[in-house]
């Protein structure tokens, strides 16, 4: 057990080295007077001595002042977060309740139509260019039906005091009297970005599900539960989407960056004040200070929930458990 | 009653491409993606010819919805955008451009990708592993994020979001190529080559090669959709080709401010783009099934 | 076309169900303001978010007009030679009271001798913070135009001027000469964060901030001792919205009640919508191709009249503005006075311009580079699609062109320090003077502070525009500044390409709201109708 965290975490620190190299790497690129506050200012200092200066920059929290807004960048990216983290939870719980029952109902009906109909609705949301995908449902359900809002996280009327940056607890936690109706507005707001968002690991989730519940319930255990008499539901929910669970999770591991992938695009459709709408807006501005930090931050990010969710699926896994 | 020729018929056994053509024959889906994609090639291919006009021409007619609106006209099948080009003519230019480009993307990221892939393979331990830690990482990071990083320091433009997008693609190459062999390598029957005494260079083409051809042509597949996505991201996103490059992207946020007044300017380009990507994807799910690869 | 908006204009929109709604106005903004104080900007984003709705001057524009009228002074007299002003500052002004700061005394002199003392003094403590420039202070000349600035008494100051200056007052109704609090500075210099103060701001104005998030929004509540009055409309926000067609959806869908410079295309659409209104008004402002007179081969007369004769104004009106602007000739539009009908534009005419190249040595035409901001303002709704079609005029004459887009700031920034090749720039007049559009876009002064684009500097010109500031009698000031007109036609160092009308789209609640002939948003005055949403 210790061994195994051990080596996950020498495994991460290798990671999150690589990944300074990287980021510090790609620096040498910007403009040098960007970067004034990471690049050390002897005049005969090597690569070696600027990479330490810079890395004692990035752990002591001197991320730099954004060219924009004149705050510290760190300060702003944390701001941000929140509602990415918000936007990008929902659109993974939209895309894991709808996905894997659908999955699982495909594998039950293997090979007839409404499998072969569900497989190839996935291959349409796995081809869909998100952008596109979210005007589409802008024009549809807001502007033409009028069934959800436009843009951004909450009606404007509503004067909701940030506290945790989360747009669904700061409603709750606001002493305002229209505190539940903002919050019910803010719920309003999430649905179609989520959607949006969700559509493409929706249809990842929907074919690893099935494929994986198609191993399962061909594997020993199953006939015999079968055998046994045990009722599909029964044999389904209790016994096989346990194991079939597996892979799901490696994949939500995975579909985190395909995720911010996607929240770039999203949060600049329907003007969503998430990182990756700033980091844009940075890049329009050729601010190199907010887009240097922005990747760093990102990347780490993504790397550690990876190493998460492999810890995690360890643990869930009995096989790998117990071999050792 | 007929009578029965007194000689064996002479079985012909189909070679094993005419087998997974077959197969792959039998796919409907997949055989209608192959015909959408030909024809969306066939478009790229003879733009000039195909197209009414040409992608820059500016006519008076401006925001005229597609033919078939009272107010179209036929002289401009899909209609005209804001500054009075034929939108038919534009798109059928940007498949051109979209394909080219993709097409250059998997030519870069493939060539790179598999030589460090066949590098990795048959390397030792040490250099295998740090590339795979490299590649794992960079499959981390958000793809696009990485590529508007790289567009960011090199400036926006047409080459630039190619090596971009190009540089993101690399690390799938590289782990299929690297796993095909690795999977190959730990075979009996390359053992057995081994111990007949065949070179590395005559393992490798003999026997190597034609064995991790299906997962690379799936992986090209694969590959050429994320390219026209990714290029057309970019260029949504104003990092990409810049206008009026007829590019599918650039199009789609060039019309973006039309969406309320003329959403068939949206709503087009979206689709040309979408149907690309789906007959590609589709393409590639019944070539995985026909090389029976999902196992 | 018909078929989708209707489709549109029936949808029954998002609503809210209940009152909150009416007690608050949401401005849909078109960019975040540089910072909230307006003495460092000069772009029309950061103006409307900080000089018209948390400040005051000490006189001011009468709204919707260019008079001058009473503002934090009272009255003022000038003494006879025109070189000394002394104000008498209304007594009882509230200063805003925030979460950041409470102010304990009314605002007087001090506040004005420290507004202007910062900008005009370089050893002023003041002066560095922020590290912006005070491009308006400085284009305006009033570094060397006031002398001294004396404190007579708490309410009353002295303005000393080195010569006559006739557009003085207008000046001071400028948005850089706001008045900010002198004790909040001084508070924050010894709590040693005085960059505070352009970041949270402190003012008399008929707002005060409440909360500002970079790129989302900024919420103001009704400043309740504004000295005029308390402001009927208790909350305002500025939704920061870049994206037109973002912003032009909101409004449809009742999300915004004004939205910022719409699209010619939105105007035209807007009778669609039940949630849309337009209002108009003639503009004063230009836009224009600025040529870089520093760089090759726009130091050629030869070149720069050749790209006069060779772009298409009447397109570019009709692609660009549908039609809701004029042709320019001149550089100040035809309402502003002192306008010379009498000066011929040079015709659309590839041929000349072709010979004309060739008469310059550039028989194969040169490569050129335009620079376009990203952001689209009043006088220019799409500056990239400007720039396209200027491209494929220019390649009818063998001139190739390159286009580069930048953020609004960012480009401003490059072309201050003269970076570009050639750009799609623009002007709003601020005050009504045609000295406001001479003097920093054209004048020698303008290349030092960066607001000349072209980076043309003639004597001739600025001894003309110079003559006719510090006159007093308007005719000789007129012809003063005709004559300037054709200098400028002769040289050219522009390609004026048109005078936008101004357009503000709204919902129709919003009751007293006019449109700023020198552009930007004013929201003094403006209510809601409460009923509105009550059918």
């Amino acid at each position: 057990m210790i061994r195994l965290f051990v080596r996950q975490m020498l495994m991460l620190l290798t990671s999150l080295m690589i990944l300074t190299f990287i980021t510090f790497g790609i620096t040498r690129f910007f403009p040098q007077e960007s970067l004034n506050h990471i690049s050390s200012t002897s005049s005969q200092s090597n690569l070696l001595n600027e990479y330490i200066f810079y890395l004692e920059q990035i752990f002591n929290g001197n991320w730099g002042i954004s060219q924009a807004h004149g705050t510290e960048v760190l300060d702003e990216f944390l701001t941000f977060f929140p509602a990415t983290i918000e936007l990008s939870v929902a659109a993974l719980l939209f895309a894991l309740i709808v996905g894997v029952p659908l999955g699982i109902f495909a594998a039950q009906n293997k090979n007839t139509w409404q499998d072969k109909f569900i497989v190839s609705t996935t291959l349409v949301g796995y081809s869909m260019p998100i952008f596109w995908w979210g005007m589409l449902l802008v024009l549809l359900f807001s502007l033409s039906w009028g069934l959800t809002p436009v843009a951004s996280r909450l009606g404007f009327e509503y004067d909701i005091l940030p506290v945790t940056g989360f747009m669904l607890i700061d409603t709750l936690l606001s002493d305002q009297p229209y505190a539940f109706e903002a919050f019910y507005d803010a719920l309003h707001h999430l649905i179609l970005p989520a959607i949006v968002l969700g559509t493409v690991p929706l249809a990842i989730f929907t074919r690893i599900t099935r494929s994986s519940m198609i191993r399962v319930l061909r594997s020993d255990y199953i006939r015999t539960a079968k055998a046994k008499g045990l009722s599909q539901m029964r044999i389904i929910w209790v016994h096989a989407l346990r194991n079939a669970m597996l892979p799901i999770l490696t994949i939500v591991g995975l579909q985190i960056s395909v995720l911010i992938t996607g929240t770039l695009i999203t949060e600049t459709i329907f003007s969503w004040p998430g990182v990756g709408k700033w980091l844009l807006e940075a890049v329009h501005r050729r601010d190199y200070v907010t887009l240097h930090a922005g990747l760093l931050a990102i990347a780490s990010i993504v790397v550690i929930i990876n190493m998460l969710v492999e810890v995690l699926s360890f643990y869930a896994n009995p096989k790998l458990r117990h071999k050792r | 009653m007929r009578h029965q020729p007194q000689f064996y018929q002479q079985q012909r056994i189909p070679s094993i491409a005419q087998r997974r053509w077959k197969s792959f024959r039998k796919n409907k889906l997949a055989s209608a993606a192959l015909l959408v994609f030909s024809l969306i090639v066939f478009a790229a291919i003879f733009a000039p010819f195909i197209a009414p006009y040409d992608p820059t021409l500016q006519f008076n007619d401006l925001l005229l919805p597609p033919s078939w609106y009272d107010e179209g006209k036929t002289r401009f099948l899909l209609g005209t955008d804001e500054i009075g080009r034929d939108i038919f003519s534009r798109l059928i230019y940007g498949a051109n451009l979209s394909l080219k480009l993709a097409l250059i993307v998997v030519i870069i990221a493939g060539s790179i990708g598999m030589s460090l892939g066949f590098v990795a393979a048959f390397s030792n331990r040490v250099i295998d592993q740090l590339l795979q830690r490299l590649m794992d990482l960079i499959l981390a990071l958000p793809s696009l994020l990485l590529a508007i990083v790289i567009v960011a320091i090199i400036g926006p433009g047409l080459p630039n979001a190619i090596y971009a997008v190009a540089l993101v693609l690399i690390p799938h190459f590289v782990l299929v190529t690297r796993s095909a062999i690795i999977n190959e390598l730990n075979k009996e029957y390359v053992t057995a080559m081994i111990l007949d005494g065949a070179g590395r260079f005559r393992l490798f083409a003999k026997c190597i090669l034609p064995n991790i051809l299906p997962p690379l042509i799936v992986q090209i597949t694969l590959g050429f959709s994320t390219a026209i996505l990714e290029i057309a991201a970019l260029g949504f996103l104003g990092l990409g080709a810049q206008a009026p490059n007829p590019e599918w992207g650039t199009i789609l946020s060039e019309s973006h401010n039309n969406i309320v007044n003329a959403p068939w300017t949206v709503t087009l380009p979206g689709l040309a783009i979408f149907f690309t990507l789906l007959s590609i994807n589709l393409l590639g799910d019944g070539l995985r099934d026909a090389l029976d690869l999902d196992k | 076309m018909i078929y989708f908006t209707v489709l549109l204009a029936s949808g029954c929109q998002y609503q809210k169900k209940t009152d909150v709604k009416e007690n608050v106005l949401v401005y849909c903004s078109e960019g975040s303001p540089q910072t909230f104080n307006p003495q460092l900007s000069t772009s029309g984003t950061t103006f409307d978010a900080s000089s018209r709705t948390l400040y005051n001057r000490l006189v001011e524009f009468r709204q919707g007009t260019t008079y001058i009228e009473p503002g934090l002074a009272e009255s003022w007299q000038i003494s006879s030679d025109g070189r000394e002003y002394t104000f008498n500052l209304r007594k009882g002004v509230k200063l805003h009271q925030t979460e950041y700061f409470v102010p304990s005394r009314d605002f007087n002199a001090d506040d004005v001798i420290f507004s202007f003392e910062r900008q005009r003094d370089k050893t002023h403590p003041f002066h560095k913070v922020s590290n912006l420039s005070y491009n308006y202070f400085e284009s305006m000349e009033l570094t060397s135009l006031i002398q001294k600035i004396e404190k007579i008494s708490e309410y009353q100051v002295k303005f000393y001027l080195s010569r006559a200056e006739s557009p003085f007052l207008a000046t001071l109704a400028m948005d850089f000469a706001s008045i900010l609090s002198e004790e909040y500075a001084a508070e924050l210099l010894s709590e040693g964060a005085p960059e505070q103060l352009d970041l949270k701001p402190v003012g008399t104005g008929p707002f005060k901030l409440v909360r500002y998030q970079p790129d989302a929004y900024i919420r103001y509540r009704a400043h309740s001792d504004y000295w005029r009055g308390k402001e009927k409309l208790e909350n305002l926000v500025f939704a920061i919205t870049p994206d037109p067609s973002l912003r032009f959806a909101r409004l449809v869908a009742g999300e915004c009640d004004v939205m910022a410079n719409p699209l010619p295309v939105h105007i035209s659409s807007a009778h669609n919508f039940k949630y849309a209104k337009v209002l108009s008004s003639a503009g004063l402002n230009v836009s224009y191709l600025a040529m870089n007179m520093l760089k090759t081969p726009f130091n050629s007369l030869k070149v720069r009249l050749a790209l006069n004769h060779a772009i298409d104004k009447k397109a570019i009106i009709k692609a660009v503005y549908k039609q809701t602007a004029t042709t320019a000739k001149n550089p100040i539009p035809p309402n502003m006075w002192s306008y010379d009908d009498s000066i011929d534009d040079y015709p659309y005419a590839p041929d000349i311009a072709r010979k004309l190249l060739e008469e310059a040595g550039f028989e194969d035409g040169f490569d050129m580079t335009i620079w376009t901001m990203s952001a689209q303002r009043a006088y220019n709704p799409n500056a990239k699609k400007m720039a396209e079609l200027i491209q494929e005029d220019l390649k009818a004459i063998g001139v190739r062109v390159k286009i580069e887009s930048y953020e609004y700031g960012t480009f401003l920034n490059k072309v201050r320090q003269g970076q570009h090749h050639s750009a799609l720039m623009g002007w709003i007049g601020d005050n009504g003077d045609p000295d406001n559009f001479f003097t920093p876009l054209l004048s020698c002064g303008g290349t030092i502070t960066g607001t000349n684009a072209s980076n043309w500097c003639e004597p001739d010109f600025s001894r003309l525009i110079h003559l006719a500031r510090s006159q007093t009698k308007l005719r000789k000031r007129v012809n003063h500044y005709r004559e300037a007109q054709e200098l400028f036609k002769y040289y050219s160092p522009w390609v004026p390409i048109a005078h936008a009308t101004q357009h503000a789209i709204i919902n129709p609640r919003v009751k007293n709201f006019h449109i700023i002939p020198a552009g930007g948003v004013h929201f003094s005055g403006v209510y809601l109708d409460k009923e509105f949403y009550r059918d």
